[in-house]
């Protein structure tokens, strides 16, 4: 028989349900618990409610953190230098875009008048630059090797934007869906764990958004009419906004343009 | 104390968390190394090692995520910044997926943030004790704290409450 008075709290039977008190106090409430059929209803749907919750957490998908550090402390402490605030590297190589297009990476043939104000640059400059983008690492199989590097071409041309990802990223690209003036591409790559990285010019945000299969977010503005991608060996895909429906579509396979 | 050693067994669970805590892996990854080069330059004391990495992890990207406007308009447009893994083999048991941890991570994203991060704390396996030393609290306020979260979030997926709020 047991007492409502004594009866022990629901946090008190959360905490005991999870291990915690000490010796004395667990053998108490594990006393109680035999007989009172009561609080073992409630320390049951406490269990329950933990369980639950705790499961729902644990079906985020976390992606490989191997992705995102390094492999090892040295390498934090390599990246360290000191007064230099890092940078995520998303925004980083977005910056490094922005400079580029600011520098002028624009074709010797004339560009409207707002493209140029866009990308801020000269048409005398240099066609095309390239900009270093890092591959992710390997999640799993032993020691992880350093990142090498892969060099991303950017063309802008006449208004529209070619962006190559050359080398071992060949891969696909699926436009999911928009979001207002957003579109989510998922980059998929041919070898595993490699990040391409889609590097557009000021005023086109992108959002690193995923890990393996890669999301990215591209806000395009109003201006931007078309964007082209290249990925590795494959057609260049033509994005025209029209196309991007809310949707979303999906570009197949060894396809220069979107499917239905 | 051997942060290496640390860094290997702790760096992967600590990035888990805060991704889980904030929704931005970028910004986890940056809080995981900053918080071991704090480590290395101020270890701390007595206290255990792995609550201080959690409690320094969290207040950093807590710290992050309030001063940057920017980061927190790219978390509230985009509630559903839970990664993949894989390319989905069956579209509609990936759509599913997905929009099951869309749901987990707007119903954290909904908590305040002392409630979120007892959650993830206790879903990383952490002792009522370590909770409270990296939230503040004590140890036996951890029970009616995690009950409030468990309930809070339970409310927030439509999950058995297990009682009254």
């Amino acid at each position: 028989m047991t007492h409502p008075q004594s009866h022990p709290p629901d946090e008190a039977l959360l905490a005991w349900l999870e291990g915690e008190g000490t010796a004395a106090d667990r053998r108490a409430l594990r006393l109680h618990l035999r007989a009172c059929g009561e609080c073992r209803e409630r320390a049951r749907s406490l269990r329950s409610l933990a369980r639950g919750v705790l499961g729902r957490i644990a079906e985020l998908d976390d992606g490989p953190a191997g992705a995102f550090l390094p492999p090892t402390l040295a390498g934090v402490r390599a990246r360290r230098r000191p007064g230099i605030t890092r940078s995520r590297p998303p925004l980083r190589w977005a910056a490094a875009l922005v400079a580029l297009a600011t520098t002028g990476a624009v074709l010797a043939s004339p560009l409207p008048q707002r493209v140029r104000e866009w990308l801020g640059g000269s048409a005398r400059e240099p066609a095309q630059r390239t900009v270093p983008i890092p591959h992710s690492t390997p999640q799993t199989g032993g020691p992880i090797p350093r990142r090498p590097s892969q060099e991303l071409r950017f063309v802008p041309e006449r208004g529209e934007f070619r962006v190559e990802m050359p080398g071992p990223a060949a891969g696909s690209i699926t436009l999911t869906r928009t979001e207002g003036t957003e579109a989510v591409f998922t980059v998929a790559t041919a070898e595993p764990g490699v990040h391409p990285v889609l590097l557009l010019p000021d005023g086109i945000q992108v959002n690193h958004r995923g890990s393996a299969a890669t999301d990215y977010t591209l806000a395009l503005p109003p201006r931007v009419s078309l964007v082209r991608l290249r990925i590795g060996g494959r057609p260049e895909v033509l994005v025209r906004r029209a196309q991007i429906r809310p949707e979303g579509m999906r570009i197949p396979p060894g396809s220069s343009e979107p499917g239905p | 104390m051997d942060a290496d050693r640390l860094y290997r067994e702790h760096s992967a669970a600590l990035f888990r968390y805060l991704h889980r805590l904030c929704g931005d892996p970028e910004l986890a990854a940056d809080a995981v190394q900053e918080t071991f080069l704090r480590l290395l330059d101020r270890p701390p004391g007595a206290e255990g090692v792995k609550a201080w990495l959690y409690r320094v992890g969290t207040n950093l990207v807590i710290e992050r995520s309030r001063t940057s406007a920017r980061r927190l308009r790219l978390l509230a447009r985009s509630p559903d910044r839970a990664p993949r893994q894989e390319a989905p083999d069956d579209p509609e048991t990936e759509m599913e997926r997905a929009e099951r941890q869309r749901e987990v991570r707007r119903a954290l994203d909904a908590l305040p943030p002392r409630d979120r991060t007892v959650l993830l704390m206790r879903a990383e396996g952490f002792a009522h004790r370590e909770i409270a030393e990296a939230v503040g609290g004590t140890t036996q306020s951890m029970g009616s704290i995690l009950l409030r979260a468990y309930r809070k979030l339970a409310a927030q997926l439509n999950l058995n409450a297990g009682g009254p709020p």
